[in-house]
């Protein structure tokens, strides 16, 4: 208790109220200004605050825990609040907040790229504020931002380089750099000199800056001499990716933050965005709100949205394609096609048309489970509107159909011609905060920087000059591929930059015998990872606060990370181990800085040309930006797609159903995995956030009302849910958020991994694994 | 890629060069749909607003963005008026800040809150008090402690010596009219943390190869070195003395301040690696050249103010008559001093309080104290007067020594003249005037002079040393560099006597401007290094009503005490150690956690990001008047 609240609580007066363990309201200070309560409703759009007879704040619940109410702990109330009534309880300054040094950065965690303001003292980092000078969030931020910053002076942190001096059986040791690169180095030459260099591999990360990104993938092509790269984009959206290139021309998202608070129509589809991108979500919500746009839910699941949804098809798993086959036979029925635009601007129309022919919405009801009038009025929103924006996530990338389903979404907006103007496009929502940058650097089917293609001559020998070095020619892998090499004994050696292939990719038991068969694996990481803790060296590097660089955000702006403290003990940037591993493994790399980098990259992508660092203003710049005049692309194709005609594709997709987990009676649940508000991937960060896992301490298997009934169980009870290839044991929780037959479990949670549970089937087309749907069944625990 | 056509428009809110107002003379352009407010913010005029948020729609709730626009009545709301082309806007005049001040005031009202702890600013060393006293109710006594050795290296002697500038504003006296026991809760600390044996400081950073000396070893050269040190500097405190601790030692007796609390502080600070020469007194045995040419980066004068000051009155140089730092400074050294029976200590501060109590000690049987003024203006420490008299010490107040009485070259007394208090001096303590024809004689064997001590910068040999009329040696307060470079003071010897704590907060500052000194910064480089904020106060209860009634500490018995004093039929080995045991006894754990607990924190979160704050600041709202408890009871 503090403060002289304490002796106002010894008066009997109101007690605080607490969202513990992240803010709490005193009264004594309150001013009655209503602008927590205001920013609450008018921006997050939750049913948590009222005012009470006296005018303070209150909570609906009518109780002093926020925990009762909606809230979801995003923390706007404590930036709003013009006096220290709501208190930040994270806070761990001393000195008043003027006094303490501020660093402006981007968000770490995810791929929205908020733009934050890290508060320091002593080289610490003690609070976060919202900062408003980027357009990416203006002045917004969720509870992970705000308030799960402490991984980053968690006693976990890695400060020695760790190698295992005894071979694979003994210890992880603690050495010094120089020896630690050596021994690195040299048992890379040992495997390349024996098995050549494509038994060699690299993963990166999308948490790493665009920088480590690049020096990485240049090491692994020059240094090992192989193709063998891929990092964990391909585990989400390559789908995505693979997808909108054979559509538009390009993987990119075409919008922006800004075109989405200008949209009037919304669809959004497997995304659930209040929890995995809440800060896009708040912009939504912005243009329904305050400028009346209509907003259509297809999710399986009753996430948040769906309150916020005019309308809402719930398809049963799996049905997306059938369903927005559908809207796009009601938009063609009814003459809401902007023909105009599908003349001069795209082709293969006639065979599209053909082909949505047959998913009349009455069939497709009968498919899906959504009723045809519902998707004829969701047919009418995105098609009669002025501006239509399309925004998508997991739930259509993760299925054996995911690139079916992102074709499905592309030829909407094509047919409505809502792509190209302001406030109109798509968006294919990026889970972590670089992921757009990983693949710009490298590219989906292991493209060179910048989608060089790798077979193109010219683009080989433009990098052949670049790089001094021929580039290596074989076929390119999958991270689930070189998974598999490994167990098999075609991998021999692995650098895994910051990813945890033991958390999220799927098989993880499988992973694990790879992983140990390898004759060398070397593991960057912050923390000793479920990956780097079977590793033979350990690396350990700086976090985003530690360090500068760029982030590529989800609408293709990069904006510049700022050092805000100094790493821990001997950790340090990604970048830096990279280039003098490579050095060491005879491929000389050293920059002076990440400006230095981003000026090589600059000169070797176009459309990173002008994205010298000394360029990048508050709210970064935006790709494309061809030279250092150039002002940046707030949205992609006003002119032309990037196809050889110009012009985009219709494609012809089918609802298909072959591949799929199947249930059946032995395994009579869908089970679909994904991402919680408060945690993030795999959760090496947040779960180490004292607050963030206060709130969610294990993950909870989501269970429909009925099938709880008809299989027995109460919220809270313990279940394991097991499928063909594992199980897991888990806590129970009863709520109609997933529909009947379907049951939802989060990745986040190393001891209970969900992708113990899910298979390794694949979209065929890009990789992507089919984490949305597979056969379960809920066993007791007595 | 390069065939992706680049857009920046955002379709709406466009500019139009044509368009605009003129906010306080200034032509600000304005963009459709703009309120006055927003416009002028993008012109970078801030209109003062308590609930003006882009995310959020205005309402003109709060009522201070009032502006004043040409040809209307009365305010209008800055955030919610259209910004039409044409507008004459005013954002200050008196009528406006008159009204916005009342506005604020009606917030303050109901805002019974502190933004800062009135005893941190009032701290010489700015101690975060409400932050180690948090910390000692968690019973976090390592942390507490080493809380405090960031301001202050000496936690456990300033535990027991301070005279507790801190204590006298504290609020909580508003609510039961007695302040928080801050400095016994420091001893209790420090203590505590001792006796865990566990670190309470941190590792010294890496070497950085440079030397400094500080001459010195008071408390003012120990915190500089213990400052110094940990920023990696080596450093060497050269003692003229034969021990280290200044007026800790030979000052202030050890039944105030016991030598095993003083030696575990220093050696904390030796530990770090710090080099100390004792018998090496500056102007006798080197000089400042000398320093330079061993190779010492930079220098660290604090030598203090240790001689007794004179009277300038008849018969002062008698025998029998004492400086009463040379007197506390024999017995310190274990010296014995025959005194007689009769003393009279002629002074009122902390010099003459530990010389009554040191010569009733030392087996004087009547022990006078002599001050000029009353005992509200005594500078010694309001309990330690109160153990004078537990110690049958007796006080005669309103009185001044006019001259010494001498026979047979030996002192029989002293004549004094009574005193009335006069106008307030600059001080702000009222005058002694003498009254006419008032003298009076006081029988003595002995008389300690106590009236104050002096710099005696002469005996350094360092003409190029610019001291002041007093002897103290100048320095530029911003930089705490003497006339010459790379030598810096700070302590008794730059400020003339003052008091531990000052002392200490000096060192600190002292360090903090050399190792900026030695990272090659300019002058304006080590006065940012050494400046510290000076809080403004605008909140509720921030002015003291009264002085402080300071919280008690458990004692050692009278009885105990005195019975242990040297009595004039007992001659032999000097051996009444039992008279020097320290007097005060510390806190028991539970006392401690109750006190602490009694402490408001009154601190702020949002102190200096507050826009209640800043707006109350820059119109002088805000009322002093503690409403606490009546405002929250219903
Ligand atoms: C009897 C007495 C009691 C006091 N009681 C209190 C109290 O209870 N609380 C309080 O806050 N303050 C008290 N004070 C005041 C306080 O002690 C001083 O303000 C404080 O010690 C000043 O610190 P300093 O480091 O500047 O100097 P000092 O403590 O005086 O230290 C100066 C050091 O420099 C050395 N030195 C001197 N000349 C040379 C030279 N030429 N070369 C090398 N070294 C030299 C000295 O030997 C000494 O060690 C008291 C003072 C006295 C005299
Ligand atoms: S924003 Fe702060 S001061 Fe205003 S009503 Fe909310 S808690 Fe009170
Ligand atoms: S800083 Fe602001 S909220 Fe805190 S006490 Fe001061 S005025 Fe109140
Ligand atoms: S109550 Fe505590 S924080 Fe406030 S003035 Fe007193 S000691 Fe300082």
């Amino acid at each position: 208790m503090n403060e002289f609240a304490r002796d106002i609580r010894h008066a009997g007066a109101l007690q605080p109220l607490v969202s513990w363990p992240f803010f709490q309201l005193d009264h004594a200070k309150c001013i009655k200004c209503e602008q927590c309560v205001r920013i609450c409703n008018e921006v997050q759009h939750r049913q948590v605050y009222t005012i009470d007879g006296d005018g303070y704040p209150a909570l609906v619940s009518g109780t002093t825990d926020f925990r009762d109410t909606e809230c979801n702990n995003c923390g706007q109330c404590v930036g709003v609040c013009p006096t220290g009534a709501l208190k930040d309880l994270t806070d761990k300054g001393r000195l008043p907040k003027h006094l303490r040094t501020k660093t402006t950065t981007i968000c770490g965690y995810c791929g929205v790229g908020c733009a934050i303001e890290l508060e320091t003292e002593n080289d610490r980092v003690v609070a976060v504020n919202p900062s408003d000078t980027s357009d990416a969030n203006i002045g917004n931020l969720c509870v992970k931002g705000r308030f799960g910053m402490d991984f980053i002076h968690h006693p976990d942190r890695l400060t020695t380089p760790l190698i295992r001096r005894g071979g694979k059986d003994g210890p992880l040791e603690e050495a010094s750099w120089d020896e630690a690169i050596a021994f690195a180095a040299c048992r890379f030459n040992e495997v390349k000199a024996k098995y050549g260099p494509h038994a060699l591999a690299g993963i990166t990360s999308s948490r790493a800056t665009n920088e480590d990104n690049y020096v990485f993938q240049k090491l692994i092509r020059c240094a090992f001499g192989t193709n063998n790269i891929d990092h964990c984009a391909r585990l989400c959206h390559m789908a995505s990716a693979v997808a909108l290139k054979n559509a538009v021309g390009s993987s990119a998202p075409s919008a922006s933050s800004p075109d989405v608070r200008m949209a009037t129509a919304f669809i959004i589809v497997g995304s659930n965005t209040t929890e995995t991108h809440p800060v896009i979500s708040s912009q939504v919500m912005k243009a329904k709100y305050e400028d009346g746009a209509r907003v259509v839910v297809v999710d399986p699941r009753r996430i948040e949205m769906v309150n916020h949804a005019d309308v809402w098809l719930r398809p049963k798993p799996g049905m997306n394609v059938a369903v927005l086959n559908a809207i796009a036979h009601v938009m063609l029925e009814e003459g809401l096609e902007d023909r105009a635009f599908i003349a001069a601007r795209t082709e293969n129309f006639e065979a599209f048309r053909a082909n949505v022919k047959d998913y009349s919405p009455e069939r497709v009801a009968e498919l899906s489970g959504v009723p045809a009038d519902r998707i004829r009025e969701a047919a009418r929103i995105y098609g009669k509107a002025e501006r239509g924006m399309l925004l998508w996530g997991m739930g259509i990338t993760q299925h054996l159909t995911g690139v079916d389903g992102a074709l499905a979404m592309a030829n909407l907006s094509l047919l409505s011609g809502h792509v190209g103007k302001p406030g109109t496009g798509f968006i294919p929502l990026r889970g972590q905060s670089n992921v757009q940058g990983a693949s710009d650097m490298q590219g989906q089917h292991n493209a060179l920087p910048g989608y060089h293609s790798i077979k193109d001559p010219k683009d080989r020998a433009k990098f052949e000059k670049a790089w001094g070095v021929p580039m290596p020619d074989n076929q390119f892998k999958t991270v689930v591929q070189l998974e598999e090499g490994a167990l098999h004994g075609d991998i021999r050696g692995m650098y895994i930059m910051g990813e945890n292939p033991m958390g999220s990719s799927p098989d993880i038991d499988e992973v694990a015998h790879g992983l140990k068969a390898l004759d060398i694996l070397v593991v960057q990481d912050m923390f000793l990872s479920e990956t780097a803790a079977l590793a033979d060296v350990v690396f350990p590097v700086a976090s985003f606060a530690e360090k500068d660089g760029t982030f590529t955000n989800t609408e293709r702006r990069v904006q510049l990370i700022r050092p805000a403290v100094s790493p821990p003990g001997e950790a340090r940037p990604d970048w830096q181990v990279v280039c003098e591993l490579s050095t060491a493994l005879g491929y000389p790399m050293s920059y002076p800085s990440t400006a230095a980098i981003m000026a090589e990259i600059a000169s070797l992508v176009p459309s990173y040309a002008g994205m010298l660092h000394e360029r990048l203003g508050p709210s970064g710049l935006q790709w494309p930006c061809l030279d250092t005049n150039h002002p940046g692309t707030r949205f992609l194709y006003a002119e032309t797609f990037p196809t050889p005609s110009g012009k985009a594709t219709f494609s012809v997709v089918k609802q298909e159903d072959a591949g799929e987990d199947v249930v059946d009676d032995a395994y009579p649940l869908n089970l679909n995995t994904g991402r919680l508000l408060e945690h993030y991937h795999t959760g090496t960060m947040t779960r180490r956030s004292r607050g963030l896992d206060h709130m969610r301490p294990e993950g909870e298997v989501e269970v429909h009302p009925e099938d709880a009934r008809r299989y027995g169980f109460i919220d809270g009870d313990r279940a394991r849910i097991v499928t063909k290839r594992g199980a897991v044991e888990v806590k129970v929780k009863v709520t109609d958020k997933t529909p009947e037959g379907a049951i939802f479990y989060p990745f986040h949670f190393g001891e209970a991994p969900a992708n113990r549970l899910v298979g390794s089937k694949f979209d065929p087309a890009s990789h992507t694994p089919a984490y949305k749907r597979t056969a379960a069944r809920l066993d007791r625990i007595n | 890629m390069s065939n992706l056509t680049s857009r920046t428009l955002d379709g709406r809110g466009t500019s139009d060069a044509n368009k605009s107002i003129s906010v306080d003379g200034v032509e600000v352009a304005v963009r459709d749909g703009d309120t006055i407010f927003v416009a002028a913010k993008r012109a970078g005029i801030g209109i003062p607003a308590m609930c003006a948020d882009p995310r959020i729609k205005p309402t003109g709730a709060c009522d201070i963005c009032v502006v004043e626009v040409a040809g209307r009545d009365g305010f209008v709301k800055a955030c919610t008026e259209a910004a039409r082309p044409g507008l004459k806007v005013a954002t200050q005049s008196d009528t406006l800040t008159a009204y916005r001040r009342s506005r604020l005031n009606a917030y303050l009202a109901d805002h019974n809150a502190y933004c800062q702890p009135p005893c941190q600013a009032a701290c010489p060393a700015g101690i975060d008090i409400a932050g180690y006293i948090d910390l000692i109710t968690q019973k976090k006594y390592v942390e507490a402690t080493a809380l405090i050795k960031e301001m202050l290296p000496l936690p456990g002697i300033l535990g027991r010596v301070c005279p507790r500038p801190c204590e006298d504003p504290c609020r909580r006296k508003q609510i039961d009219g007695e302040a928080v026991a801050i400095c016994a809760l420091k001893r209790f600390a420090a203590d505590e943390a001792v006796k865990t044996g566990q670190p309470t400081q941190p590792e010294p950073k890496p070497s950085t190869g440079k030397r400094v000396a500080v001459i010195g070893a008071g408390p003012a050269g120990l915190s500089a070195a213990y400052y110094l040190a940990l920023q990696g500097h080596a450093v060497t405190i050269l003692e003229a003395e034969r021990e280290a601790g200044g007026t800790l030692r030979f000052g202030i007796p050890s039944y105030r301040l016991p030598n095993h609390v003083l030696d575990q502080e220093i050696n904390d600070i030796l530990s770090l690696g710090v080099e100390l020469k004792v018998n090496h007194a500056l102007g006798r045995d080197y000089q400042i050249d000398d320093l330079k040419r061993e190779g010492y980066d930079a220098i660290f004068l604090s030598f203090g103010a240790m001689v007794g000051k004179s009277a300038g009155i008849p018969g002062e140089n008698a025998p029998g008559v004492i400086s009463a730092v040379k007197f506390l400074a024999h017995v310190n050294w274990g010296e014995r001093v025959e005194l007689g029976e009769r003393v009279v200590v002629v002074g009122g501060g902390f010099t003459a309080a530990d010389a009554v109590r040191t010569a009733r000690r030392e087996g004087a049987r009547e022990v006078t104290m002599m001050y000029r003024r009353t005992k509200k203006e005594m500078t010694a420490a309001e309990h330690e007067v109160h153990e004078c008299e537990v110690e049958g010490v007796k006080f005669d107040f309103l009185s001044a020594p006019h001259s010494i009485v001498v026979e047979n070259h030996k002192v029989t007394g002293i004549l004094a003249q009574r005193m009335e208090l006069g106008e307030p001096d600059e001080s702000g303590r009222r005058r002694p005037v003498p009254v006419p024809g008032s003298e009076y004689f006081t029988p003595a064997d002995t008389i300690l002079m106590a009236i104050g001590q002096d710099v005696d910068s002469y005996s350094l040999n360092e003409s190029h040393l610019n001291t002041n009329k007093w002897g103290h040696i100048i320095i530029d307060e911003e930089t705490m560099m003497t006339n010459i470079r790379g030598v810096f003071a700070g302590g008794d010897c730059a400020t003339g006597a003052a008091t531990v704590v000052e002392g200490v907060a000096a060192g600190r500052k002292g360090a903090f401007a050399i190792n900026a000194y030695l990272n090659g910064g300019d002058s304006k480089a080590i006065a940012a290094a050494v400046w510290s904020e000076k809080p403004k106060f605008f909140d509720i209860g921030a002015e003291a009503k009264s002085r402080a009634r300071l919280a008690q500490m458990p004692v050692i018995d009278e009885h105990t005490r005195t019975g242990a004093f040297r009595t004039s039929g007992h001659i032999g080995p000097f051996d009444n150690d039992g008279a020097f045991a320290e007097v005060e006894l510390g806190y028991t754990e539970d006392v401690a956690l109750a006190e602490a607990g009694r402490c408001l924190l009154c601190v702020c979160q949002a102190r200096g990001a507050c826009t209640l704050q800043k707006l109350s600041i820059q119109y002088g709202a805000g009322t002093k008047v503690y409403r606490g408890k009546e405002a929250w009871t219903p």
